[in-house]
């Protein structure tokens, strides 16, 4: 599965950001209740790695996910792998195409969003 | 949409092709379970068919020579049995030792069915409208 935290996605978000802006969304992260949760973390993610960043890391891991899913179902197909073990890893991989497709269809509405805003 | 040519899709459905000949082949012997001289027959494992290893088949170099009347499709059979016990009258079938094989044949057929589908489920779920 993806590991997301609320936090960290708005750290890195608020990173790529404007310093103006920045300072904003930092304001409003604090005043979040999900900001005490997600403080230690959203400080070590804004210095290692930007919102693109960790696109690029979720995407790998998700792929990562379902090409271990696929390698164990081809071993339980051939009779080589235990019950628990497919199902944990197909439930896995089914949740990762979940979240996946969930964040795509909501960055193509974003987008579409955007487009609709008469200039 | 030809799903074989998906390497897992293609994996599953000869899986299942094998698991249905297998059942074949133990429905004949339990049908065959007091027949004088018969002997049980059974399929090779699954792994020599992963491996690659087809049956021999007679090669047509010319179209003048006659088409093998026994299926392609089908899969190896093993030489030798593994027989659990043969009656005075030279018959070789184990109900017990067929049941078991039945049963294993119905969970790997229950298990690749199920995962074939859950894997058109991924499928479907990512090509569907957002």
């Amino acid at each position: 599965m993806i590991e997301m935290s609320v936090g960290r996605v708005a750290a890195a978000y608020a990173a790529n950001r404007s310093p103006f802006v920045g300072g904003l969304a930092e304001t409003q992260a604090a005043a979040s209740p999900l900001s005490s949760v997600g403080q230690t973390d959203a400080v070590a993610a804004s210095a290692e790695s930007d919102f693109g960043g960790f696109l690029d890391k979720s995407i790998s891991q998700a792929v990562e996910t379902l090409k271990e899913s696929e390698r164990v179902s081809l071993a339980a197909v051939s009779g080589k792998a235990s019950a628990q073990d497919v199902v944990r890893s197909v439930l896995a991989a089914e949740m990762t195409v979940q979240s996946v497709v969930a964040i795509r269809d909501k960055m193509v509405q974003a987008y579409q969003e955007i487009m609709r805003i008469a200039v | 949409m030809d799903l074989g040519k998906i390497g897992f899709f293609q994996l599953a459905g000869t899986r299942l092709d094998y698991l249905a000949q297998r059942q074949k082949l133990v429905a004949e012997n339990v049908v065959n379970a007091n027949t004088p001289d018969y002997q049980a027959r059974d399929l090779k494992s699954f792994d020599s068919v992963m491996e690659g290893i087809r049956p021999v088949e007679a090669a047509r170099t010319s179209g003048l020579h006659l088409v093998s009347t026994r299926s392609t499709a089908g899969f190896r059979e093993a030489g030798k049995a593994a027989l659990w016990e043969t009656t005075p009258s030279g018959n070789a079938v184990s109900l017990e030792q067929e049941m078991i094989k039945g049963s294993e044949t119905r969970d790997a057929f229950a298990l690749t069915t199920s995962l074939f589908q859950r894997n058109v489920q991924m499928l479907r779920m990512a090509w569907r409208n957002g």
